[in-house]
């Protein structure tokens, strides 16, 4: 599933009046933090290390998610290279310098992905623990996290259930997108046929994601895609099946 | 909620045909207005807003008895379809006496027969009403389609509590009026009761 950005930043918490209240730190949970600009990589790596059981914060500026590091002992850091403001390589070395933060693993991310050119290796991580990139494939990033958390390898398999929310979700984003269909198969068939789906149904898919958004929790709307999945869903299945129609494959 | 029409010796029912979009309630109704005796029949009334479409009209049908020396006149609505418009559903079902439910046999659509389905559950219940006592009938429209389901596996996932089921093309009339009849016959058998 792809997850979309968190438009609401964690807020970094006041000082507990005792060092050991922790109020907002669930025990069961290792305390994660995410600092990158919203998009869907981001929530991406926030399901992938929730399924995990990690307890999962995102920021968007170095500066508060460092603040947040320190005040809530997060055991993983991961951070943009290059973020707004403070860069994410000065958070890595700053995680790093601080004795507080010992056990507290950082992975940075790339700044650029591009599958189809040449790349190396970063020559310096900044004291980071790990390096990743963007489309880096769930299952190299769950070994990474396991190399970092030896433990988590015993639970990696688990994986923690989908809120309900989320199916059902799942289910009116494809009756939205199955009324659309039915309702504007010549549209539907223009879109297909001309590549470009997302504009030719523009008004209709508008209109469905304004009632999705009326009908789904604030969970599902601040950490999930699943409308445009499901779109998108849609179109690939379409296009391989024409793929599948022109060549004669099954 | 019924209406009696005490100078004309006439009781009103209303009974509205739910279901998902495109499914065939629409078509339904255009046939039953078109088959029915000039005489007997109001207008058929579209009442479109800019983004959805209701259908609706009475008729006095002459084969279905009196009650109590009071004739029946029927109402006929149907509701938009589409998931969005669940605000007009929820207004359409307000007094309603019998309800149909036209189901789309076509594979694709299953999911949305039982999402309207629910959702018909839901919207009666904040009237309230029970699915599980108002008439109601069951109907698999397109039965003509290549992709229908099988009517067996329809009736498995659809049928809610053994109502009348019925099979139909609504584009050539097949089925139709043995659906209305019978959620006539159930809103009569209530109407009898009271």
């Amino acid at each position: 599933m792809v997850l979309k950005p968190a438009p609401a930043e964690t807020p970094v918490p006041q000082a507990a009046t005792h060092a050991a209240e922790r109020p907002f730190r669930q025990k069961a949970d290792r305390v994660a933090v995410i600092a990158d600009e919203p998009r869907p990589f981001r929530t991406f790596l926030g399901d992938q290390l929730r399924r995990l059981g990690f307890e999962v914060h995102f920021f968007t500026l170095g500066d508060p998610a460092l603040d947040f590091a320190r005040r809530s002992r997060a055991e993983l850091v991961i951070v943009n290279v290059y973020l707004k403001g403070k860069l994410g390589v000065e958070v890595s070395e700053e995680i790093k310098a601080d004795p507080s933060l010992a056990d507290t693993r950082v992975i940075l991310i790339g700044a650029l992905f591009r599958a189809n050119r040449f790349r190396g290796n970063p020559t310096s991580l900044y004291g980071a623990d790990e390096y990743i990139e963007e489309m880096i494939p769930e299952k190299e990033l769950r070994q990474i996290i396991r190399k970092l958390f030896p433990d988590v390898t015993g639970t990696a398999e688990f994986q923690v259930p989908e809120p309900r929310e989320y199916d059902e979700a799942r289910r009116l984003a494809r009756l939205i997108l199955s009324d659309i269909v039915i309702y504007n198969p010549e549209k539907v068939e223009r879109g297909l046929r001309e590549n470009n789906f997302f504009e030719v149904l523009k008004e209709e898919i508008e209109e469905g994601r304004a009632y999705f958004d009326s009908r789904v929790s604030f969970r599902v709307k601040r950490d999930t895609e699943i409308f445009n999945e499901t779109l998108q869903q849609f179109v690939r299945m379409k296009r391989e099946e024409v793929e599948r129609l022109r060549t004669g494959t099954q | 909620m019924t209406f009696i029409n005490y100078a004309a010796r006439e009781i009103n029912c209303k009974i509205v045909y739910y279901g998902p979009g495109l499914c065939g309630k629409t078509t339904n109704l255009q046939w039953i207005y078109d088959k029915t005796n000039p005489q007997a029949k109001g207008k058929l009334i579209s009442l479109a807003t800019e983004t959805d479409r209701t259908l609706f009209f009475d008729f006095l049908p002459l084969d279905l008895g009196t009650v109590r020396g009071f004739k029946t006149r029927f109402h006929l609505y149907t509701v938009p379809g589409q998931v969005f418009y669940d605000a007009s559903r929820k207004l359409i079902l307000k007094g309603v006496d019998g309800v149909i439910f036209v189901a789309d046999s076509q594979e694709p659509r299953m999911e949305a027969n039982i999402e309207s389905l629910q959702n018909l559950e839901k919207n009666l219940k904040e009237q309230g009403y029970d699915l599980k006592t108002i008439p109601y009938a069951l109907q698999f429209n397109k039965r003509d389609l290549p992709t229908a389901l099988p009517a067996d596996d329809m009736y498995r996932q659809l049928n809610f509590k053994g109502e009348p089921t019925f099979e139909a093309v609504a584009m050539n009339g097949t089925g139709v009026f043995d659906t209305l009849k019978a959620v006539a016959k159930l809103v009569l058998t209530e109407l009898k009761k009271k």
